[in-house]
């Protein structure tokens, strides 16, 4: 059947060829009455008597050697072209950068612009390519100004008339135009279009949606920076989590209780509330922690076990033993390394019925890694076990307790 | 005579069809991609306490020149969150010893689980050096590319594996991006990721990382350069767009482990181990009605030698036609079968006519062409202006490539590389013929039953 197969394609091009031939014959048999008739002026004809029947095949041809020769010719135009232009706009870009920078922090020192200033660079927003640098370097200044004058840097841009500018790229229909408009705003924390960038966060655009977040987080007032989170429908992707944990630490805000989140409909925002309970060690709430180890997305109650035993949280081991049985293969697996994480001696005698229990090497090996965390009570059982006629257990425990693999 | 013009004008005329194509997705995905990556922080991720970990797998067989350089590179890769493991596959030079004494090994009591089948582990050893904690060494009995990425595997910590080769250099940020659309996608499970490779000849390396890129000087090197281009800028971008990607280059590639290990794993007896993985991992997951994905980033991850030599070309073209003829075969139930989607309908039938049998047909064209022409039946006028179709289309897709990389990567800086680049594109439509002989040599290898990788030789840089 298999050797079959392979000969499928061959039909198909025997019959390709055919179907052309057919089509070839017909075509110019109707032209062969034309040139026999004595009708030899028609372009059609002439070819004919040069080429013979392939005539209808041939006007494609020359017009596509024709069309590729052309398209070669501008390519290679544009590529030579194109270079020049590029490493001079790049040399042009580099300078402005530098003298658009220094004039900015100049404008910022002293009683702030004079006349002439101003009307420089008003002349500099005259060019878009220029606009753009001096809107670029306005932004990499509020990075690196002091708080206290960050305040002198905005009315300088809203001087230049430069909002009125971000306005119209925030209502662009190109997500590349609204994302630079978020950024002005949130670096130079203008509030004013807040509710506009509040209705990106559930955009289909995942880099539209993460610069939305980033903004709104940006222009919180540290209040509640994570209050986007109740409105969030739409995916919300590990990446984007990281992004905002990084900002996070950038900007040392207030980490507030993720925990009110944790039961949100989203499920990512779910498992991003997991992360960063996590990550600050929020463990007040033990409540909503044990709802999520029975989640119904498996994906999910995967990431709580596993978040659960990184907290310690030995009030729920009752919990995790009781799932173990009904879990999906890889969810048992982490319900196994976290009660390892625990370190209570009262799980020993489940986790031994683990070991002795499952076929699975990963499990057996994760079961006896969690004895072993147990600190003398462990060892002594893992002793118990190497003694035991049940099973013969010293390769997996030599291996558990090589500190050089673990 | 109109016959053999109408057959060879048709499949030629689709062929570009599809090839144009193909060119235009890139063009959407690549121009989407490239817009997104200017806002993309990159280095959020490799700092990130939150980045999955990764496991690298480094099958290594007579590498005792670069081993060091290799694994010290991979060491000091961007990335907060891997290990590094080191299969020496019964090399028959130093390979094991170097490494053992250079990075201080000694001989753990690691109980190795043979999930995935392999040949018999002699150790697995660990540094006495905290410094190179990350690093895990496997020394087993020879047994061949896939089977050591089974080893490795077996070893491996974390779900997330990366495959490479021992003598590739990579980018320091390659981690970082490969593992990226792992973290994007929500709506379907990605399966796997590869990213573009680029030609190492001639280019100055120092201390593991390429100082600066060159052109190779060798021509043959020079001419894959152009190719490489075509197929991973036009061809794999243009398949990833539309979901049908059968192949990621076995120089690197990141793969998700658990579906892996559902797949079977790599087949030991198979030669193109790299599309074999990836088209069974795809039959898996439609097989299971699990929604996934197999994506591709048009970045340079990682940068390889390619033959410079007649001989060794050969000898890599043969083997990838036997890859390819093997894989096709053993998973044909795939062909125009609704069931597995775009893979069915569109790449394993691209494939199967483009890929396997256009360079068959050329061959028996070119070989029909001689017979015509020694025999006076042949119709000369319209011989030439067939050829300079296909010669003129040809040098576009070429130029097109060209155009593309000088828009997005600009990795060659010298202006005298493009353009020797676009003179090598009117060179290589003439070299064709002598890629189908490689094809038909290696579709012989097929029916005689030939194994093995034959050799490559490597000049160095």
């Amino acid at each position: 059947m298999r050797k079959f197969k392979l000969i499928v394609p061959i039909v198909i091009m025997t019959i390709l060829f055919v179907v052309s031939f057919m089509l070839q014959s017909k075509y110019s048999s109707l032209i062969l009455e034309n040139v026999n008739g004595g009708n030899v002026e028609g372009i059609i004809s002439k070819q004919f008597i040069i080429f013979g029947s392939g005539f209808a095949f041939i006007n494609v041809l020359i017009g596509s050697i024709v069309t590729c020769f052309v398209v070669i010719f501008v390519i290679l135009v544009f590529v030579l072209v194109n270079r020049r232009k590029m490493e001079k706009r790049a040399k042009l870009k580099s300078e402005l950068t530098e003298v658009y920078q220094s004039k900015i922090l100049d404008a910022l020192e002293g009683n702030g612009m004079t006349f002439d200033e101003a009307e420089e660079f008003k002349k500099i927003c005259n060019s878009e390519f220029k606009k753009a640098i001096l809107t670029n370097q306005i932004i990499d200044v509020a990075l690196m100004l002091p708080k206290d004058k960050l305040g002198l840097l905005r009315e300088f841009y809203l001087s230049m008339g430069l909002l009125f500018e971000t306005e119209r790229k925030l209502k662009s229909r190109k997500w590349h135009n609204k994302i630079k408009a978020m950024k002005e705003l949130s670096h130079l924390e203008i509030k004013h279009f807040n509710n506009l960038i509040l209705k990106n966060i559930n955009a289909k655009n995942d880099t539209l949606r993460m610069e939305a977040q980033i903004a709104m987080v940006r222009l919180s007032d540290n209040k509640n920076p994570f209050e986007f989170l109740e409105h969030l429908d739409h995916e919300f992707s590990t990446w984007e989590q990281i992004t905002l944990h990084e900002l996070m630490m950038e900007s040392n805000m207030e980490v507030p209780d993720f925990s009110k989140w944790l039961v949100s409909d989203n499920h990512d925002v779910g498992m991003f509330c997991l992360r960063m309970t996590r990550e600050y060690n929020q463990v007040e709430d033990v409540e909503n922690l044990r709802n999520m180890l029975y989640h119904p997305n498996e994906e999910v109650a995967r990431f709580a076990i596993e978040v659960v035993g990184d907290l310690k949280l030995s009030a729920l081991s009752t919990d995790l033993k009781k799932i173990y049985k009904d879990e999906p293969y890889y969810n048992k697996l982490e319900v196994v390394k976290s009660l390892g994480k625990m370190n209570n001696p009262k799980t020993i005698q489940f986790l031994q019925h683990v070991v002795d229990g499952e076929e699975d090497t990963q499990l057996q090996i994760e079961g006896v890694k969690a004895i072993r965390n147990c600190d003398d009570v462990g060892v002594i059982a893992l002793q118990k076990m190497l003694d035991s006629d049940y099973r013969d257990y010293k390769i997996l425990i030599k291996h558990v307790l090589d500190n050089r693999i673990n | 005579m109109w016959f053999f013009i109408n057959f060879v004008f048709f499949f030629t005329l689709l062929l570009f069809i599809w090839y144009f194509g193909l060119g235009y997705f890139s063009i959407k995905k690549l121009r989407i991609y490239n817009k997104k990556n200017t806002y993309t922080n990159y280095g959020y991720i490799a700092d990130s306490p939150l980045s999955p970990s990764v496991s690298i797998l480094v099958p290594a067989y007579n590498e005792s020149a670069s081993i060091i350089n290799s694994v010290k590179t991979l060491l000091n890769l961007h990335y907060r969150n891997f290990e590094v493991i080191l299969i020496n596959d019964g090399s028959t030079d130093k390979t094991f010893e170097i490494v053992k004494k250079e990075f201080g090994l000694v001989k753990t009591n690691y109980f190795f689980d043979y999930r995935l089948p392999c040949e018999r582990i002699k150790g697995v050893y660990k540094s006495k050096n905290k410094q190179f904690a990350k690093l895990t060494v496997i020394n087993k009995n020879n047994g061949g590319k896939s089977d050591s990425l089974n080893a490795g595997l077996n070893v491996s910590k974390n779900n997330l594996v990366v495959t490479i080769d021992a003598d590739s250099i990579i980018e320091p940020d390659s981690i970082t991006k490969l593992v990226k659309p792992f973290l994007e996608e929500k709506k379907k499970k990605v399966i796997a990721t590869g990213g573009v490779v680029r030609i190492l000849n001639s280019c100055d390396v120092e201390n593991g990382r390429i100082k600066k890129i060159n052109l190779p000087k060798n021509f043959l090197a020079a001419w894959q350069v152009l190719e490489y281009t075509r197929a991973f800028l036009l061809g794999r971008m243009a398949w990833s767009q539309l979901d049908g990607l059968m192949l990621i280059s076995g120089a690197m590639g990141m793969f998700d482990k658990e579906t892996i290990i559902g797949a079977g794993g790599y087949d030991i007896n198979e030669i193109g181990e790299d599309m074999e993985l990836v088209v069974r991992m795809r039959r898996y997951m439609a097989e299971k009605g699990e929604k996934y994905i197999v994506t591709y980033i048009p970045d340079p991850l990682c940068w390889t030698e390619v033959p410079s030599d007649l001989k060794s070309l050969k000898a890599q073209r043969t083997r990838w036609t036997r890859g390819l003829v093997s894989t096709l075969n053993k998973h044909s139930v795939i062909f125009l079968n609704k069931k597995y989607g775009k893979l069915g309908m569109l790449g394993y039938p691209f494939w199967m006519f483009f890929e396997w049998l256009a360079p068959l047909f050329a061959f028996i064209g070119v070989g029909f062409t001689v017979y015509l022409g020694i025999d006076g039946v042949i119709d000369w006028r319209t011989f030439f202006l067939l050829y300079a179709f296909i010669y003129s289309f040809s040098i576009f897709m070429s130029f097109w490539s060209v155009l593309f990389e000088e828009l997005t990567f600009h990795k060659y800086d010298r202006k005298r590389d493009v353009l020797k680049l676009l003179g090598i594109a009117f060179i290589e439509p003439l070299l064709y013929p002598m890629i189908a002989f490689f094809s038909v040599v290696g579709n012989i290898q097929v029916i005689r039953g030939k194994t093995g990788w034959g050799t490559i030789k490597r000049t160095g840089t």
